[in-house]
């Protein structure tokens, strides 16, 4: 057991890492962890600062590993923005963690997830420290791509960058066979369906809900056959992802904000409560972050939603192709579709396909610009409308 | 229209209502008329809100000098529990010297005042809310009268477009208008001075791009740019007038069940299947796209918002009126 037991199908990257760990040569200050969605980068970076501040070089059972794993390592910081942006505010503190000397490990490791979240402010703030960097501390930063929509060029050139691959299939399975004990007819349905995303496997794997929801999604590009049946699909997908994020922040938001009244003293008794409970600001600075969380688990569960429907669509677009050119076609992205997507290459063919998949992709564009979610995905749904039948 | 209040003889009177150019009006009726049956009446003006029990007290005693009082209490809606009963033990056994006045907003709060002064026999003005168009109507031709005039039908509208729905900027527009053309005034004379659309709002955009009307359309949201309604706002209106068309248009029923289906009110469905008569499902099918469009360009995606909102309102009425053909 190692701390690389988590990482999926990524081997060229384990070797890169670990040469770096063992050759002091091949270390550097920045490192830039990309790959798309699911395929670990957030459990490389993990994984990494274990094995750097693992004496042995990352042996997963000492007490370094698994404090950095559990994330109660004291010289490694782990930022993980769950509202919309990482600001400059938050940028400067990271700035600041790192300007410290590691404590007890070898490195200050700083991890930030999801660095393609960072605004400009925070971005130039962070480049600043990136430009001139302490002597004992790792940063490590993660996003989907090096596009610069993503990470800006200016922090790019001066990271190491480690691009992870989408995990395959088989991978997949295996460890959700293995570690958690999945059977094995399931967990191969659960990696093929997941598009190469190992916690959306696992999570369709484990959750009947969540097998539902994506039926209920898949079940909508060919229920487009009039005006009313679009606008009640739109309907139901925003009504989906309200109530996913309305229970997913409900469970978090009252327990936060009871936390946050108790520590201010909020209905206690006795002298010294009025001077000690003058807590307002932060009372509306937590539900403010509340907002903004509420807001991006409202968007990511409609995001999941669009990526599923672009990839039905995609099959599509491979079975038409097929049709007309031979071949062998490439794995689908929804095997258990394969009929649906079928039915769809006959309807729409090769180009109605292309186009639906640039209305979904255009779909997610305007809802990052924040368009109301109501008026994009109803404007979504009536661009994938069915032709009308011809036979 | 409001009615000529209740002869102002009685000695304990309740002024309630939201409307505040009633409430000054039938408090200043009241004092007029008191002060014409008693010149050197003795005039008091407190305010419920935060009032000390013992002032209240002290005016509401009898005088040594004798002679007529007039009391006016205003803001009884916010008047402490206190001050409430003091006021209705002194309903219960009112001086014949003394003129009681209290003035109440309105709503649930000290209700209990108003009925016990009810009971107690107090004359009572009441001031309600106008909120009907064609209550305000009545307002302005009330008004044109008190002021010795006339006023045609096309010109109240005209004044009530122009002027905005505050009713004592109706009411001075109306007597300035009498005075400057005297007897009748007509859509000319509201033109001369007034012009424009006070209340040109997002919905009064979203109502005429539905229906067509590309001029006035395009004319009602300079309106109601100029007034300073926010971009967003006319954008989601005429977002939800092309989804209620849609809506009423793609599905067929009668509008009551149509009602249910959909779970608007009646009014909105009515107004909505009356709008989409013009339309074709195709049209409604582009129509949904622009306004798409049109919200993430009023969000940021446009350089210029003013010119996202003219552009699709222009496209909207073009896709109307080049589908309206088709099935």
């Amino acid at each position: 057991m190692t701390v690389w037991n988590g990482l999926v199908g990524q081997d060229d990257v384990i070797a890169v890492l670990r040469g770096a760990i063992e050759d002091p040569a091949a270390m550097t200050h920045a490192w830039l962890f990309t790959g798309p969605p699911g395929s670990g980068r957030s459990v490389a970076a993990r994984a990494f600062a274990a094995a750097l501040q693992c004496p042995d070089g990352g042996d997963g059972t000492c007490h370094a590993c698994r404090t950095v794993l559990a994330g109660t390592h004291a010289d490694v910081a782990v930022i993980v923005p769950d509202g919309l942006s990482i600001g400059a505010k938050e940028a400067r503190e990271l700035v600041r963690l790192a300007g410290r000397a590691p404590s007890q490990g070898r490195w200050q490791v700083i991890v930030v997830e999801d660095a393609d979240r960072m605004t400009e402010h925070a971005a130039n703030a962070v480049l600043k420290m990136l430009e001139e960097p302490p002597p004992r501390t790792v940063v490590m930063l993660c996003t989907p791509s090096l596009h610069p929509d993503d990470i800006m060029v200016t922090i790019r050139s001066r990271c190491r960058v480690v691009a992870l691959r989408t995990p395959p299939v088989d991978a997949i399975a295996d460890v959700l066979v293995e570690r958690d004990g999945i059977d094995a007819a399931m967990a191969s349905w659960a990696a093929a369906a997941s598009g190469g995303h190992v916690g959306r496997a696992r999570h369709l794997a484990r959750d009947e809900n969540a097998r539902l929801s994506r039926k209920a999604v898949l079940d909508v590009p060919l229920s487009l056959v009039s005006l009313a049946a679009c606008l009640n699909a739109a309907d139901d997908l925003v009504a989906a992802a309200k109530e996913e994020s309305d229970q997913a922040s409900a469970a978090l938001d009252g327990a936060e904000t009871e936390a946050v009244k108790a520590s201010l003293g909020v209905g206690a008794r006795g002298p010294g409560v009025a001077a000690a409970s003058r807590g307002a600001g932060q009372l509306k600075e937590l539900e403010k972050r509340q907002k903004s969380r509420a807001t991006r688990l409202g968007r990511d569960s409609l995001d999941r939603a669009l990526v599923d429907l672009a990839a039905l669509y995609r099959d599509a677009l491979v079975l038409a192709a097929e049709r007309e050119a031979g071949g062998e076609a490439p794995p689908l992205a929804h095997p258990d579709r394969r009929a649906d997507a079928a039915e769809l290459a006959a309807r729409i063919g090769a180009e109605g396909a292309l186009r639906r998949i640039d209305a979904v992709l255009a779909c997610r564009t305007a809802l990052e610009q924040n368009v109301k979610p109501q008026i994009a995905v109803e404007a979504l749904t009536v661009a994938l409308r069915l032709p009308a039948d011809r036979s | 229209m409001a009615a000529a209040p209740p002869a102002p003889t009685s000695h304990l009177r309740v002024v309630v209502g939201e409307e505040e150019l009633l409430r000054s009006r039938a408090l200043s009726a009241v004092r007029a008329a008191v002060l014409g049956r008693y010149p050197d009446v003795e005039q008091h003006d407190l305010a419920a809100a935060g009032l000390p029990l013992g002032e209240l007290a002290d005016v509401l005693a009898p005088s040594l000098f004798g002679g007529h009082r007039l009391v006016v209490v205003t803001g009884v809606h916010e008047a402490a529990g206190a001050l409430c009963d003091a006021l209705t033990g002194y309903a219960k056994e009112a001086d014949p010297d003394l003129t009681l006045v209290v003035v109440h907003h309105g709503g649930k709060r000290n209700e209990a005042l108003l009925k016990a002064f009810k009971a107690a026999g107090a004359a009572v003005d009441e001031c309600p809310k106008i909120k009907s168009t064609g209550d305000r109507l009545a307002f302005i031709r009330n008004e044109v009268r008190l002021a010795g005039g006339r006023i045609a039908a096309d010109a109240a509208n005209a004044l009530l477009e122009a002027v905005g729905n505050d009713l004592r900027d109706l009411s001075s527009a109306a007597s300035q208008l009498v005075s400057d053309f005297g007897g009748t005034i007509d859509v000319d004379a509201v033109a001369r001075f007034y012009r424009g659309q006070a209340e040109a709002n997002g919905f009064a955009v979203a109502d005429k791009v539905m229906l067509g009307d590309m001029t006035g359309s395009l004319e009602t949201l300079r309106w109601a740019l100029g007034r300073g309604v926010a971009h967003v706002l006319i954008a989601d209106a005429i977002a939800d007038g092309v989804r209620t068309a849609a809506r009423v248009k793609s599905v067929n029923a009668r509008s009551g069940d149509l009602a249910r289906t959909l779970g608007m009110p009646f009014w909105k469905v009515d107004k909505a299947s009356s709008q989409a008569r013009g339309w074709s499902i195709d049209g409604l099918q582009q129509a949904v796209a622009v306004t798409a469009e049109l919200n993430a360009d009023v969000k940021g995606a446009a350089a210029s918002a003013d010119y996202a909102l003219e552009r699709a309102v222009r496209r909207l009425v073009g896709i109307r009126s080049a589908t309206a053909g088709r099935r």
